[in-house]
């Protein structure tokens, strides 16, 4: 009975600290609609202004770019941005937040690919 | 002689009148952009981005209907200090200025709220016991290409809200036939600050407008509480050309004014006043024209008073040229695109009289310095030239913008 107890003590205890760290992760979906959206396009497609004054932005729901860069390459372009255009993140976002908007661009190039 | 001391007063005007633009670094900070996002060739003209982004109640279009995050301040608080030399000589006499001073110290409270409404506060300190005050709240409904709204406060109703012409100017001072008075009868400015509302609709790149306003009083401001409880009705468009920002701005005013002359303080006058302006940008030049035209009726003559028939006609025009050396840089420095431009300005505040327009030559640079463009340095060179032989003058400005 007393093992019982323990181990259900214990369970909960482990769920609500898995819960507790899942709350603690940053919302890649939500980061990028806040800071990346405006540029990018909502689902990773920049809209017309941007593409025609930004010639050199790339559309990120666009697998063949997206799946050839690494998310460690996409923090570091957040981290120090790109030539004049795209301004450095790394006052803005944490390293934490950049990771989660990386696996979300990638998430996004993945729901755009072809079958 | 009124027609001739308005001239007079004009051209002095001209030489020292610093421009009323503004720009808000709080929405670079927003979206983590340079100015020159929505700002070209310099601060603080608008590039389409920019222009829509207004249109749009001070937010992306896209963005229309969606919840903002009125949270971070930064994103909102704007300050902007000018520091500005002036020197201003006439022909044949000593200079009438020649010294430092501060246009402005103003601070922007502005952006989006709500899923639908944005408001624009700003607060100018400029002449000592001064302080101009901008305050609007717009209301924005429908989708990213097709939308409408409202606006309604104390606001800039053409000048510095419209495009190419009507948009703020590439450098100092703002063309006389736009921030002057267009005829020498009912002292209306497309310029001046006006309070009233707007209802708008935007469809792809166009915006439609029709305003109602209080008016002017009869020393021509449109925003210190007109004394009579007439109306004045506004129809604008806006086309907006391509991403650069070229555009076609048309407005069409009517309005009443009781008692323009003080001799005839009962007296109600009616008035027309058109505008219609075009600019177009080809990579680094920038081309732009603009005419205003002006028509008073039943003006009050009585002996002694302030004019001579009761119908006035004014016509003015302005033309535009300007070149951006684009220098590249890096993310943390976009480099500095000094911009040259010059511009030719005629002003006739009454056809009826011959050879008496105000002629005015600008010619200046300007080059927003280090980053994020905060800081922008100009310079603008004026030669006032009246018709008939009158005295010219000639004007030197250079001015210091800290936006941050």
């Amino acid at each position: 009975m007393k093992r019982t107890l323990t181990l259900v003590v214990g369970l909960v205890l482990a769920g609500g600290a898995v819960r507790g760290l899942s709350a603690q992760q940053p919302d890649g979906q939500a980061v990028y609609r806040e800071e990346c959206k405006s540029c990018h396009g909502i689902n990773g497609v920049p809209p017309a202004r941007e593409a025609a004054k930004y010639r050199k932005l790339r559309a990120l729901g666009d697998s063949g770019f997206v799946s050839g860069i690494s998310q460690d390459s996409i923090v570091a372009i957040l981290t120090h941005g790109i030539d004049t255009n795209m301004k450095p993140f790394k006052e803005k976002l944490t390293v934490e937040e950049m990771r989660a908007v990386a696996l979300y661009i990638h998430t996004l190039a993945a729901r755009r690919r072809p079958s | 002689m009124r027609a001739l001391s308005l001239i007079i007063s004009s051209a002095f005007l001209s030489v020292v009148a610093f421009s009323d633009a503004s720009a808000i670094p709080a929405w670079a900070r927003r979206y983590n952009v340079n100015c020159s996002h929505c700002h070209a060739p310099a601060v603080p003209r608008l590039n389409a981005t920019g222009v829509r982004f207004r249109w749009a109640g001070y937010r992306m279009p896209e963005d229309i209907g969606q919840a903002a995050n009125v949270e971070k301040v930064q994103n909102y608080l704007a300050l902007r200090g000018r520091m500005s030399y002036a020197y201003a000589k006439t022909a044949g006499q000593p200079a009438s200025e020649n010294a430092f001073g501060t246009p402005d110290a103003t601070i922007f409270y502005a952006g989006p709220f709500g899923k639908n409404f944005g408001a624009f506060f700003e607060l100018e300190r400029g002449a000592p016991d001064d302080i101009g005050l901008t305050a609007q709240v717009v209301g924005v409904w429908g989708t990213e290409r097709n939308h409408g709204g409202f606006r309604a406060g104390q606001m800039h109703w053409s000048l510095e809200s419209g495009l190419a012409g009507f948009d703020r100017p590439t450098g100092i001072s703002d063309p006389l036939p736009v921030d002057d008075r267009v005829t020498a009868g009912v002292p209306f400015s497309f310029g001046a600050h006006e309070i009233g509302a707007e209802g708008f609709y935007v469809a792809g790149r166009n915006r439609i407008g029709v305003m109602v306003l209080n008016g002017f009083d009869p020393n021509g401001a449109g925003d210190m509480g007109d004394q009579d409880t007439k109306k004045d009705f506004v129809l604008t468009e806006q086309f907006l050309m391509d991403e650069a920002g070229s555009g076609i701005t048309g407005i069409g005013y009517y309005g009443t004014m009781v008692g323009a002359d003080p001799l005839a303080p009962t007296a109600t006058s009616h008035y027309y006043r058109f505008g219609l302006s075009a600019n177009k940008i080809v990579k680094n030049c920038e081309v732009s024209g603009t005419v205003v035209y002006g028509k008073d009726n039943d003006l009050p003559v009585v002996g002694g008073g302030a004019f001579a028939t009761p119908k006035i006609n004014g016509l003015g025009y302005f033309l535009y040229g300007g070149y951006t050396f684009q220098k590249r840089g890096t993310a943390d420095d976009p480099g500095m695109p000094l911009t040259v431009f010059g511009r030719y300005e005629y002003a006739d505040q009454n056809t009826d009289v011959s050879n008496d327009a105000n002629r005015r030559f600008v010619a200046g640079g300007v080059l927003p310095v280090t980053l994020p463009e905060y800081l922008r340095l100009a310079l603008e060179y004026t030669l006032v030239a009246p018709q008939g032989g009158g005295p010219k003058q000639h004007g030197l400005a250079a001015e210091m913008m800290l936006n941050f």
